[in-house]
């Protein structure tokens, strides 16, 4: 992963580059994806959860976890995220961006979306 | 000098505020305690947070806490003569993209607490609001609004800084006193 020496920790990037491309993202899932233990995932998870890097929900037996929309440094973590994605392996970002099918509200606003679209440009 | 039982919210509040600060780590007030004070106890909240302006090591805050008769319990400290639990959230003190600059402060006999000014704690509670569509901070909100002065055109240039404008009016016009700008 391109970011470890930043970030201190692979499975850090990991759980930051999926829930970027997913929108939310669960332990179990990410582990899943990346063919990691949960329990490392967990472990990033929580500490970006304190760090308030992300928000987590309880659903259920689940924590869902997202991008906090008030974590100050927000846009310039996602244009780094977007840039590394960039020069990850082909496959990996293909795979990262084949978003599974979720039932989504019609016109339902997505935080995310404006600040990606003004990284992308900026980027390119 | 008080003990913790003796002491009221806001006394323990700015106790442990300036006890930090003598110790190297500055924070702010914030979240619904921050409410709690500008309703005058119309709303109560049982969870003090005090921003870590610049995320001081986490182990000088435990050891001074513990010094202070607190436990600590995976992110708060609890007191067994207070009712209260206080968090430290990670700095720096801002709300959305907009650094805090500017605080308030308040006075008691066992020290200062530093505070959101009336205005940032209008706009800490919106931006729960505008976010997640907390119906419960838009109402913290309107709580702060009601009873203080505050500076609308600020709220309403971080609101369309913020893209929600639109929940900014439903602010605007749920407020008890009819105010323009």
């Amino acid at each position: 992963m391109l970011l470890k020496a930043l970030l201190g920790s692979a499975d850090k990037e990991n759980v930051l580059q999926y829930i970027l491309a997913r929108k939310k993202g669960y332990a179990s899932e990410i582990a899943s994806f990346f063919g990691t233990k949960s329990s490392q995932i967990t472990k990033q998870l929580e500490a970006l959860e304190i760090g308030g890097v992300l928000v987590g929900f309880q659903i259920g037996k689940v924590r869902l976890y997202e991008f906090n929309p008030r974590y100050f440094f927000l846009s310039e973590l996602i244009a780094l995220l977007l840039k590394a994605r960039e020069a990850y392996e082909p496959e990996l970002a293909e795979r990262l961006m084949i978003a599974k099918v979720a039932p989504r509200r019609k016109n339902k606003p997505d935080f995310l979306e404006p600040i990606i679209k003004e990284q992308t440009n900026e980027n390119s | 000098m008080k003990t913790v039982k003796e002491m009221t919210p806001i006394e323990l509040a700015s106790f442990v505020c300036e006890t930090l600060e003598d110790n190297g780590i500055k924070t702010t007030l914030s979240g619904g305690f921050c409410t709690q004070i500008y309703s005058h106890g119309l709303y109560t909240s049982y969870d003090i947070d005090f921003i870590n302006h610049y995320n001081e090591d986490h182990k000088t805050i435990t050891k001074t806490m513990i010094n202070l008769g607190f436990s600590h319990h995976d992110r708060y400290f609890t007191h067994p003569d207070a009712t209260y639990a206080i968090e430290f959230p990670t700095g720096p003190l801002a709300i959305g993209d907009e650094l805090i600059r500017a605080t308030a402060t308040i006075e008691t006999d066992v020290g200062t607490l530093r505070l959101l000014t009336v205005t940032d704690a209008i706009k800490d509670r919106l931006a729960s609001y505008y976010h997640w569509d907390s119906e419960q901070t838009l109402k913290q909100a309107l709580m702060i609004a009601n009873h203080n002065e505050f500076d609308l055109e600020n709220i309403r240039e971080w609101s369309e800084k913020e893209g929600c404008l639109h929940k900014f009016n439903v602010f605007l016009t749920s407020l008890d006193k009819v105010l323009t700008i």
